[in-house]
């Protein structure tokens, strides 16, 4: 019997500190989700409650046709996409080819290691990752922090493959642009 | 952005990628250098995180709400219960009553009638009292314990 299904098998049938052992086993993943979409602390917090109070609930339903973190991401995608279309916000935005860059005249010293110590560098970066679309955010905090596969991450949000690898590679970039801007690289 | 653009920033993208997963050293083209610091960045972990204890009391939530669906069946029935058993001693009455009414005079209505009322009021009291006493009944059901 997988860990999965082990797990699943004693909450279901309310083992003792079965729950509370899937909490701490998923809660990073669920806090990625919930508080990349909301952005607000204390929403995502209660939302995240919410998203384990449901998979408590609808636990029975699960089907093991994928991963138990999967499964539970994609309820946490849903109650935090649910939270932001009430409140009218958009999940994603959409694509725009126009911008353009000159990345090819770029031929200065740029010192990686330097940059990656200076504070104030990763705070723009912490910053401009911060105003990506919520479902940008999220895919981009899923893939680098959480190290799921294209195929886990349009299981959980729904989207197809090709479209998360779009959004992937347009956070980049757009990253990437305004780490530029920063450093005063002449685009 | 033209296609060539797309292209050559996907190469840097999955170059950066590459050398981030395989340790390589920095410094052969910045370009594929700031994207690995942008790929840096998004590996960090969020702050804030979710407080401490946030398995235990989330755990604890989830068996009491365990616990409020049995309670509530057994509310639900015991006053299934109620009802039937007020309709089987309290149905001659009310026929009486109806009679009565169809005949309405204020003075004539039956004592009875008034006092079974009365009664099945004073149960439903009784009993929200009772669960309120004993902690069972929900006062936030979906409050937030954090």
């Amino acid at each position: 019997m997988s860990d999965d299904q082990e797990l699943v098998t004693a909450v279901i049938a309310r083992a003792p500190g079965a729950f509370e052992r899937l909490i701490a086993r998923h809660k990073a993943l669920v806090w990625h989700v919930v508080y990349r979409m909301v952005k607000h602390p204390e929403d995502a917090r209660e939302l995240s409650q919410d998203v384990f109070l449901r998979v408590h609930q609808r636990l029975h339903q699960y089907r093991f046709e994928s991963s138990l973190a999967t499964w539970i991401g994609r309820v946490a995608f849903s109650v935090a996409s649910r939270h932001l279309q009430k409140k009218r916000l958009p999940l994603a935005e959409p694509a725009n080819d126009e911008e353009s860059d000159a990345l090819d005249d770029v031929g200065d010293g740029f010192d990686l290691e330097a940059a990656c110590a200076d504070r104030e560098t990763m705070q723009l970066l912490n910053a401009a990752i911060e105003e990506l679309p919520p479902v940008q955010r999220t895919l981009v905090t899923l893939y680098h922090l959480d190290e799921m596969g294209i195929t886990e991450i349009g299981t959980i949000t729904g989207l197809p493959e090709g479209t998360v690898k779009n959004y992937l590679f347009r956070a980049r970039q757009r990253l990437r642009r305004q780490l530029e801007t920063r450093l005063g690289v002449t685009a | 952005m033209n296609t060539n653009d797309v292209d050559r920033d996907m190469r840097l993208q999955v170059e950066a990628e590459r050398a981030e997963r395989e340790g390589l050293p920095a410094g052969r083209d910045p370009r594929v250098d700031r994207y690995r610091l942008v790929m840096r960045a998004l590996r960090q972990p969020l702050e804030p995180r979710l407080p401490a204890d946030f398995d235990s009391r989330v755990a604890e939530l989830a068996l009491q709400r365990d616990g409020d669906g049995f309670e509530d069946l057994l509310v639900s029935l015991l006053l299934l219960a109620m009802g039937i058993g007020a309709l089987l001693f309290v149905g001659p009455s009310l026929a009486k009553m109806a009679q009565s009414i169809v005949n309405i005079s204020l003075p004539q209505l039956p004592w009875h009638s008034a006092v079974m009322a009365g009664i099945c009021i004073g149960v439903v009291w009784a009993v929200d009292r009772l669960l309120t006493l004993q902690g069972w009944k929900r006062t936030h059901p979906g409050a937030c314990v954090f």
